[in-house]
């Protein structure tokens, strides 16, 4: 039996060791003919389960089901309230093995008090809260006490909760003093006030927290490498296992590395990285400044709306900006770009000017595109490409020689054209799926236009 | 040793289970256990040779059963409740094995069982021809055919669900020998299965 053929058993048998655990991953996902193999006796391991599982293995419980009258909606729920969970022969099993060690008889009489008090005890105690969650888009998980639990939005949070989403989610959540906290791509543990303090493993972590009042604790946040405490600030944590990187927006920050005396403050605009060795802070970072996009529109109303529709969100994986987010349902994501000025230019077309964005999608193979007035021509101008990469942000550049004139292939803009507005839509092939859009410039500018209005900050 | 749907008496079967739909539609609720009894085994095993756990395998089963449940009324036969239960399979299958995908080590999950997902989604449509019916026969067949002490091996692993523990103190045998006998019965079934196919 070879090495794999052993890992793969023992997997399967329920044995092998972490490290084999991680030895048998590494070989699945280096070699696709190992994973093959891997698959092809993991299908016959649950065949062989699925076959030789007695029927009476629990699937539904029908026979106390009584519906009076039609599949009625309410009939059908009493009918899926009586489905009950597969119960394992194991677990059974281990109950008969034991009937032969029974306990006394007075010991049923015992626990059952003992339950009746705890419950009871459960019941009359107020549940201690830290906050509760406000918003929720993608796939996110709220455990409590090692289970899943529903987690929407007013979600009350307790102590000791674990709140994760995966790579394509994000979870706001709000804690009682106030602080709003933005997870993306990661897991936290938010643990009892007063103390404030929460635990990032992994992922990126934003939070704006308001002043504290006299007397209240300082918000705290632990990481593997270091602690962060907050006075009242807006920063954005971005963290590794062995790195975590903390950018201030305003306030100040003060960071200490794990398990040293080691500290420092972190002002607005400093960069600054904790690693198990290191704690440095690398000064001011000066970002491009972005075109602004300050109207968000459905496409099928040709008239602007504001930002109702949409919203604007901490982008999930840099800690320098904000992005449109919209949660697509029927309509497209459409952001209109234009001079506050409507009678004037966006901006003039130079030589060799290049138009970049950044997007984030849920699922691949959304169609992207480009509109343009050309305020010279007069003619509307397009590019269109298909987004195939989802699951992490995306920069996109297209050269301004590739726009063509809608309906021809003209060549949309030449050098000294004034461009008018500039939509960038995008039209995602599924419902209720993720899309972003960030950082919309356009290079080569001879002179750089912001609008002066801007999308307004939540 | 239990029995899968006789595939030659489907005409009957499926004229009896059309039955059960239509007194379940009608509000019968007793049809339901009669129903889930007699296509159980089958949605079972076609769900399994897709999945990526037994976990899951019980998961979709059980959605698969509410979701029918729930839309009975909407079944249109006649003799298709089979396929019908199957497509609803395939679509829970579809939904959960994208979560598992997804949901790994970050939330506790199993990082193999992930992968797994993510590549058994993937295939979930082309790879339907790996466990069609004749195979299923196959799997009865050559089941049967395991001798003695590998079949109350394979009772005690899959049919009473012991752990590895209980199975190696009734053998008297190491986990490691357990697991690799286990997994020398896996293969001398596929290689039956296998060749029973290429007989059909």
């Amino acid at each position: 039996m070879s090495d794999r053929d052993g890992l793969t058993s023992r997997y399967l048998a329920g044995i092998a060791t972490p490290a084999e655990h991680a030895e048998l991953l590494r070989e699945l996902q280096d070699n696709p003919g190992s994973l093959t193999q891997f698959r092809d006796e993991l299908r016959m391991h649950l065949a062989l389960a699925a076959y030789l599982q007695p029927a009476d293995a629990g699937v539904v419980a029908a026979s106390v089901v009584r519906v009076p009258q039609g599949p009625t909606p309410s009939g059908l729920q009493r009918i899926r309230g009586h489905v009950k969970p597969p119960v394992r022969k194991r677990a059974k099993a281990a109950r008969l093995a034991n009937t032969h060690n029974r306990r006394p008889w007075w010991w049923l009489s015992l626990t059952v008090a003992a339950c009746v008090l705890v419950g009871m005890y459960v019941s009359v105690r107020p549940a201690v809260t830290c906050g509760h969650i406000v918003s929720v888009v993608g796939s996110i998980q709220l455990r409590r006490n090692g289970e899943a639990i529903s987690s929407t939005i007013g979600t009350q949070l307790r102590p000791g909760d674990r709140l994760a989403c995966t790579s394509t989610g994000t979870v706001i959540w709000q804690d009682d003093a106030g602080a709003e906290l933005t997870l993306t791509d990661g897991a936290v543990t938010c643990v009892a006030m007063p103390k404030r303090v929460t635990t990032v493993h992994s992922g990126t972590f934003h939070a704006e927290v308001v002043p504290r009042a006299a007397g209240d604790s300082p918000y705290a946040i632990s990481t593997p490498t270091c602690d962060v405490v907050v006075l009242g600030t807006a920063f954005t944590l971005t963290v590794q296992a062995l790195q975590t990187d903390l950018l201030v927006e305003h306030g100040r920050v003060q960071l200490s590395r794990t398990g040293t005396a080691e500290q420092t403050i972190v002002g607005a605009g400093e960069h600054a990285l904790a690693t198990p060795t290191s704690l440095t802070v690398v000064g001011p970072v000066v970002h491009e400044q972005p075109m602004t996009a300050f109207r968000l529109s459905q496409d099928q109303e040709k008239s602007p709306r504001n930002l109702a529709w949409g919203q604007v969100a901490p982008t999930p994986d840099q800690a320098d900006g904000w992005c449109l987010q919209g949660v697509t349902v029927e309509k497209n994501l459409e952001i209109y770009l234009a001079n506050s000025d409507s009678s004037a230019e966006l901006f003039t077309v130079p030589n060799q000017g290049v138009l970049s964005f950044r997007y984030f999608a849920s699922e691949g193979g959304n169609l992207l595109s480009a509109f343009a007035l050309n305020g010279t021509t007069g003619k509307s101008v397009s590019v269109a490409i298909t987004a195939t990469t989802f699951g992490r942000w995306t920069t996109v550049q297209i050269p301004l020689s590739q726009f063509v004139v809608e309906g021809f292939q003209d060549p949309g803009f030449r050098p000294g054209d004034q461009v008018k507005n500039l939509i960038i839509s995008a039209d995602p092939p599924e419902r209720n799926r993720i899309f972003l859009i960030d950082d919309i410039l356009v290079t080569g500018l001879t002179k750089t236009m912001v609008p002066s209005v801007s999308a307004a900050r939540p | 040793m239990p029995d899968l749907p006789n595939p030659d008496a489907t005409a009957l079967d499926a004229a009896a289970l059309d039955a059960c739909a239509k007194r379940l539609a009608a509000g019968d609720a007793s049809a339901c256990e009669e129903l889930v009894a007699a296509t159980l085994r089958e949605v079972r095993i076609f769900v399994a040779a897709k999945g990526s756990s037994r976990d899951l395998v019980d998961e979709v089963v059980q959605s698969t059963y509410v979701t029918a449940m729930e839309h009975i009324a909407d079944y249109r036969g006649p003799g298709v409740i089979i396929p019908w239960l199957k497509g609803i399979a395939r679509n829970e299958l579809r939904r959960l094995l994208r979560e598992r995908a997804k949901w790994d080590t970050a939330f506790g999950g199993d990082a193999i069982e992930a992968l797994v997902a993510s590549v058994a989604v993937v295939g979930l449509d082309t790879e339907e021809a790996h466990w069609h019916d004749e195979r299923l026969r196959a799997l009865a067949h050559c089941v049967g055919q395991v001798a003695e002490p590998g079949r109350r091996l394979l009772d005690h692993c899959y049919r009473d669900g012991w752990s590895m523990e209980q199975i190696a103190k009734a053998s008297g045998s190491s986990y490691e020998a357990v697991a690799q006998a286990l997994s020398r019965l896996r293969k001398k079934i596929r290689a039956c299965i296998d060749q029973q196919a290429v007989r059909t």
